[in-house]
């Protein structure tokens, strides 16, 4: 494995844990799966399809988020937003990842 | 049918029916949704190419629809493949042992030649390696894929990590073979790990894995699943000891035992593998030890007393064995039904040994070997 190939495999890891975390912190406002995606993406969290709405379907299943179907621009859509159980954990995983961003300010 | 269309069906065909519908409308969603914007940012309807571009940009129909799947997507994880490894390490091993001795056997017995002898041994060893290592994985899908997993993967001890240093592959056996050799390897350093002596204190649910594998290669062998060239009944060929055809003794023996050993091989397998699964409480272990026992004894003693082969090699009275183990050591001529009575001999008592531990921990409820 090149430098190159390494370095996305480790950035790759890197973002895994992260997602979750984002996706939750846009879900405090309801939004679709496409919108979401794009709303992530304007906010410089790229994140495919195909890890996005098994994501969505994950967390809901957990409690996380709720959703419901609704017409809108001719179509139907799911829409999502963060549970009250949603809204407590994105609560204590931000504290969680501040705690881990200081630490490793001070690392690096 | 558009191209959208035919990748929504392709995806749905791999769904469960739960939640089937409701998996696709959200994906219509999403890639008519990707398509308008793309429209929109070139002012004109997508041709049929750049239709197929946005769909594989979405993944491919299998991937996309094994993302949305329940269950594991992998035949043998993480957590549990150590496990697979250790256990067809220790089949392979047990098979390689059973190889040999058969391929030795038959040679000693004369019914093949030492190059047709190492010819089968290798064509057996390869085909059974195989499916040894078809049958473990099979049971990795089918432990993957369990409710509520053994024991052995959710309350792990530090102890059974000794056990990832056996196998017929690793480091440490190899280490551990220099040691009894000469003490040092090729390279002149001494393996820290092997000489830990670590294998020998092996958990018991350790123990409990690789008497369960043994067990179930044996099984196999028996039933001649694996090991065709050395299957019980070809081994004896035509063997004649003092007039007296071995050979034929040997297989109306197996033939006599042959359900009953295979009864025997399969409750064995399925015991350990069983108190394995639930962490090897003492008791149960002990309770199983001691009926196994009582079941060897009981055909030691059959074997010695009815057996076909009986005729060529027991005695009837205690002064006629010790007759025959002085006139061997005496003469050094160890014959044939001399080693034959002494080995039954060393079984039976080895199997008394074992019957009483057992019975000492059924009632104590404490092993001291954990």
């Amino acid at each position: 494995m090149g430098e190159g190939e390494l370095f996305e495999a480790m950035r790759l890891e890197l973002r895994r844990g992260s997602l979750v975390l984002a996706v939750l912190a846009r879900l405090r406002t309801e939004q679709y799966g496409y919108s979401l995606r794009v709303a992530l993406g304007q906010d410089g969290i790229e994140m495919e399809e195909s890890t996005l709405y098994p994501l969505l379907r994950r967390l809901e299943t957990q409690g996380l988020l709720t959703s419901e179907w609704r017409e809108e621009d001719r179509r139907r859509k799911r829409f999502y937003r963060l549970s009250p159980l949603g809204e407590t954990m994105l609560a204590r995983l931000a504290e969680e990842w501040r705690g881990i961003s200081a630490s490793l300010e001070r690392m690096l | 049918m558009t191209l959208t269309e035919k990748y929504l069906k392709a995806v749905a065909a791999q769904l469960p029916a739960a939640g089937r519908e409701d998996v696709i409308a959200e994906l219509r969603d999403a890639l008519m949704s990707r398509m308008e914007d793309r429209e929109a940012e070139l002012g004109r309807p997508l041709t049929e190419a750049e239709e197929e571009a946005v769909l594989r940009e979405m993944g491919h129909p299998l991937a996309v629809a094994a993302r949305f799947g329940a269950g594991p997507h992998h035949v043998v994880g993480p957590e549990l493949y150590p496990w697979w490894l250790f256990g067809v390490k220790t089949a392979l091993t047990v098979l390689a042992i059973i190889t040999v001795i058969g391929a030795v056997v038959r040679v000693l017995v004369g019914d093949v030649d030492g190059a047709q002898a190492f010819g089968q041994a290798i064509h057996g060893l390869l085909w059974s390696g195989m499916m040894i290592v078809g049958f473990a994985t099979v049971a990795g899908f089918i432990i993957e894929r369990m409710k509520d997993k053994p024991a052995f993967l959710t309350e792990w001890r530090a102890r059974d990590l000794g056990l990832f240093e056996m196998g017929l592959f690793s480091t440490a056996w190899v280490g551990k073979a220099a040691d009894m050799v000469g003490g040092e390897r090729a390279d002149g350093t001494r393996d820290p790990v092997a000489s830990w002596g670590q294998p020998a204190g092996m958990s018991p649910t350790a123990r409990a894995v690789a008497s369960g594998v043994a067990w179930g290669v044996f099984v196999l062998w028996w039933t001649g699943v694996i090991g065709q060239e050395i299957r019980p009944g070809v081994i004896g060929g035509e063997l004649m000891v003092d007039g007296a055809d071995w050979g034929l003794l040997l297989n109306e023996t197996i033939a006599w035992i042959w359900w009953p050993m295979l009864a025997f091989g399969a409750a064995r397998a399925a015991f350990h593998l069983m108190r394995a699964a639930m962490g090897s409480p003492v008791r149960l272990t002990a309770f199983g030890d001691v009926a196994f026992s009582a079941a060897s004894l009981g055909f030691i003693g059959w074997f010695w007393l009815y057996s076909p082969m009986a005729s060529a090699f027991a005695v009837d009275t205690v002064q006629g064995f010790t007759d025959r183990v002085r006139i061997t050591f005496e003469t050094g001529d160890m014959a044939a039904p001399s080693i034959l009575m002494l080995m039954t001999a060393f079984v039976f008592l080895a199997e008394v040994f074992t019957l009483l531990g057992a019975a000492g921990r059924l009632v104590t409820g404490a092993d001291r070997r954990r």
